[in-house]
């Protein structure tokens, strides 16, 4: 069917002429705002709530003590292979970085803000940030500066609201723990289509 | 289907799943659990009430100005480099998504779960035309597997227990699988897995659509949403024309109630919203996205006394939490949509006379109404639908006789007061428990369908005279 046609019967349907604009958004009262918690807070709040939905959060002072806890986890589990983005290399994986996620053991990505209240890492996916890094290896790590952890869902789609269209990316990731099902019988299991795995270290000094 | 063959569907359903004592049990469990988390993840809110008020306006106000959205979200979606395509009916949409599949050319197709894919039976079409469709959902993957519709909009495969699962499975498999969900779920991990990676093509539902950036959301915990639209070279999206938000502060609204109360999460795992395909310099992603926007008996809907219904998000909190669900369970309702929404958006989407059964399928409580996040008035809209079917003349033809019955009697005093009394006395022996199941004479088109409490022996407008209109304990001196 032709938009005009489509269009134009929702509009006769709604018994009134076309709009050349919809009136104001309803908005939520949010009633009083609460007073910002510290930083300190936020990103207490965020590694509890990972925690709450089987995830691990790790709070290190900087990026290198971040990079040796990767090195240390791909020596320990004796991994093959790290789908680790350009931007996120660095000599101590180096060798390790295959760029091919389905062959890889692990995938490293950095994400652009977390939210405190959902344990949620958000994914700001362009050239320096694919998708299939935190989706098809079997466990998945994530960089996030402690400076950008927000309190709650809001705080996030508040600032979408104010990017303009064509500075967004093809997709964006909200992405809370491990992937997870109820589907079989009920019972609660990790990891089955994306990581079983999660580790997010949020890191102090950025 | 005609509508005698739905009604003899539907009552051969309602009969299987009255009989079938371990689901019956499962269903009471299975409510019971969600109602309890559900109370505890809506009253994490600061004010609930406050919330659902506010989605409530929202999702009103964008169905009343959908024209409007419609017109902004698709301006969007192709200045993203998508495309939007306008579907009238089902028979419109999958002439689309086929031939975009031809056109690729396609030999499997990826889905992530989307129930409005289940409404325009579009897998069927898929297949007729020689391709693979894989559902990988897990639950719905399970159904695929069974050949049954989903049980439950957002858990297709509720009534399976864990051992019909790994027997499934292990049929599937050829190997002797465990009765352990992890074990299980691996192996259709490993299974989905390399119909992913060779998939020409992807296709979703989409939970919500954003105007002012043409953006399309899903919602999903086990990340087949997120592999769907990230490995396939083709991406198209099918969603109901009434599934639009404003803008982004929308979203929070709608998905922080949509989470809380359909799954009781603070938020699902994975919330994936997509403006477009990949862009230049993207590793991956889709390299096309195709949004197609149905309409098929929405458009109807707007204007009339029905329109709220379109305020819908599709959480199932209503099937979660109604008693008749809870016993007739999800297959009596039609193909697609189950549980109170279901007997309201199938009879207006698919004609009333086919499904005039549905209305009657709910007590009224209003439990689902409590539950709803976007105050959708369930009941309200059910007597609205069964005064339709009276006006038309589609009501039961024993529910016709009985009232007219009723009405006869309550006209007169006299004749009801034997009547009461008379009741009272036979009814003692035939219902032991307080219960009848099966009640004599006229009254057995009543307890055909429902069960009737037994009378009492001393009627009320017999305590209310012998007492002096004080009132006493029932018992009688």
């Amino acid at each position: 069917m032709d938009r005009e046609r489509f269009i134009g019967t929702i509009t006769a349907r709604l018994g009134r002429r076309p709009r050349a604009e919809a009136p104001p958004v309803p908005r939520r009262d949010a009633g009083a705002a609460a007073e910002a918690p510290d930083r300190e807070a936020l990103v207490r709040r965020f590694c509890e709530r990972l925690a709450e939905v089987s995830g691990t959060a790790v709070a290190v002072a900087d990026r290198a003590e971040a990079q040796a806890a990767v090195e240390r986890l791909a020596a320990e589990r004796g991994y093959q292979g790290l789908d680790c983005p350009a931007a996120l290399r660095w000599p101590g994986i180096e060798p390790l970085c295959s760029g091919d996620p389905r062959a890889a053991d692990f995938g490293l990505s950095e994400a652009r803000r977390a939210i405190a209240e959902t344990g949620t890492v958000v994914l700001w996916h362009d050239a320096a940030v694919p998708r299939a890094a935190s989706l098809v290896p079997p466990a998945a790590g994530v960089f996030v500066p402690a400076s950008t952890v927000v309190p709650r869902l809001g705080d996030i789609t508040a600032r979408l609201a104010a990017v303009a269209r064509p500075d967004l990316p093809a997709c964006i990731t909200l992405m809370s723990g491990p992937s997870r099902s109820m589907d079989i019988g009920y019972v609660s299991c990790m990891g089955v289509h994306g990581p079983g795995e999660v580790i997010v270290w949020v890191i102090a000094d950025e | 289907m005609t509508a005698n063959a739905e009604r003899e569907r539907f009552d051969a359903q309602v009969a299987k799943a009255l009989g079938d004592r371990r689901l019956q049990d499962w269903l009471e469990d299975f409510q019971r659990l969600g109602q309890e988390a559900h109370v505890e993840a809506m009253g994490e809110l600061d004010d609930k009430e406050a919330w659902r008020d506010a989605l409530s306006e929202l999702r009103a106000h964008t169905v009343a100005n959908l024209d409007r959205y419609v017109d902004e979200f698709t301006a969007n979606v192709e200045a993203n480099g998508g495309r939007v395509f306008f579907a009238g009916d089902a028979a419109e949409a999958r002439e689309y998504v086929l031939d975009v599949a031809r056109g690729i050319p396609t030999k499997r197709v990826v889905k992530s779960k989307s129930m409005v894919t289940e409404e325009i039976e579009l897998n069927g079409a898929l297949e007729a035309a020689g391709m693979e469709v894989v559902e990988t959902d897990l639950g719905a993957f399970i159904v695929q597997l069974t050949g049954e519709d989903p049980y439950h909009i957002i858990a297709p495969a509720l009534h399976l227990t864990l051992e019909q699962v790994r027997d499934l499975f292990s049929r599937e498999s050829g190997e002797d699988l465990p009765a352990e969900p992890d074990v299980l779920a691996a192996w259709a991990r490993r299974r989905l897995r390399e119909k992913f990676m060779t998939a020409e093509l992807g296709i979703s539902g989409g939970n919500f659509g954003i105007a002012s950036t043409g953006t399309v959301v899903l919602v999903t915990n086990e990340g087949n949403g997120r592999m769907s639209t990230t490995l396939p070279g083709t991406h198209v999206a099918v969603m109901g024309v009434e599934r639009l938000l404003p803008d982004w502060e929308g979203l929070d609204t709608a998905l922080t109630l949509l989470t809380r109360a359909g799954t009781s999460q603070r938020i699902s795992t994975y919330i994936s919203a997509i403006s477009g395909p990949r862009r230049d310099g993207d590793r991956d992603g889709p390299d096309e996205l195709h949004v197609v926007l149905l309409d098929n008996g929405r458009s109807r809907i707007l204007g009339t006394k029905y329109e709220p219904v379109l305020k819908c998000i599709r959480c199932g909190a209503c099937l979660d939490h109604c008693p008749v669900y809870g016993c007739i369970g999800g297959h009596a309702y039609s193909r697609v949509y189950s549980g109170p929404i279901g007997a309201v958006i199938t009879p207006l989407l698919e004609g009333l006379d086919a499904h005039a059964e549905l209305p009657y399928a709910s007590s009224l409580c209003g439990a689902c109404v409590d539950a709803c996040p976007a105050r959708v008035p369930l009941t309200e809209l059910l007597l609205a639908l069964r005064a339709d079917a009276v006006q038309s003349g589609l009501e039961q033809q024993s529910w016709r006789a009985g009232m007219r019955g009723y009405a006869e009697l309550t006209a007169r005093p006299a004749v009801w007061d034997a009547a009461v009394r008379v009741a009272g006395a036979l009814a003692q022996p035939l219902a032991p428990g307080g219960v009848l199941r099966s009640a004599p004479g006229l009254l057995d088109k009543w307890t055909a369908s429902r069960d009737l409490k037994t009378p009492v022996r001393r009627s009320f407008r017999r305590r209310w005279r012998e007492s002096g209109g004080r009132v006493d304990d029932g018992r009688g001196s």
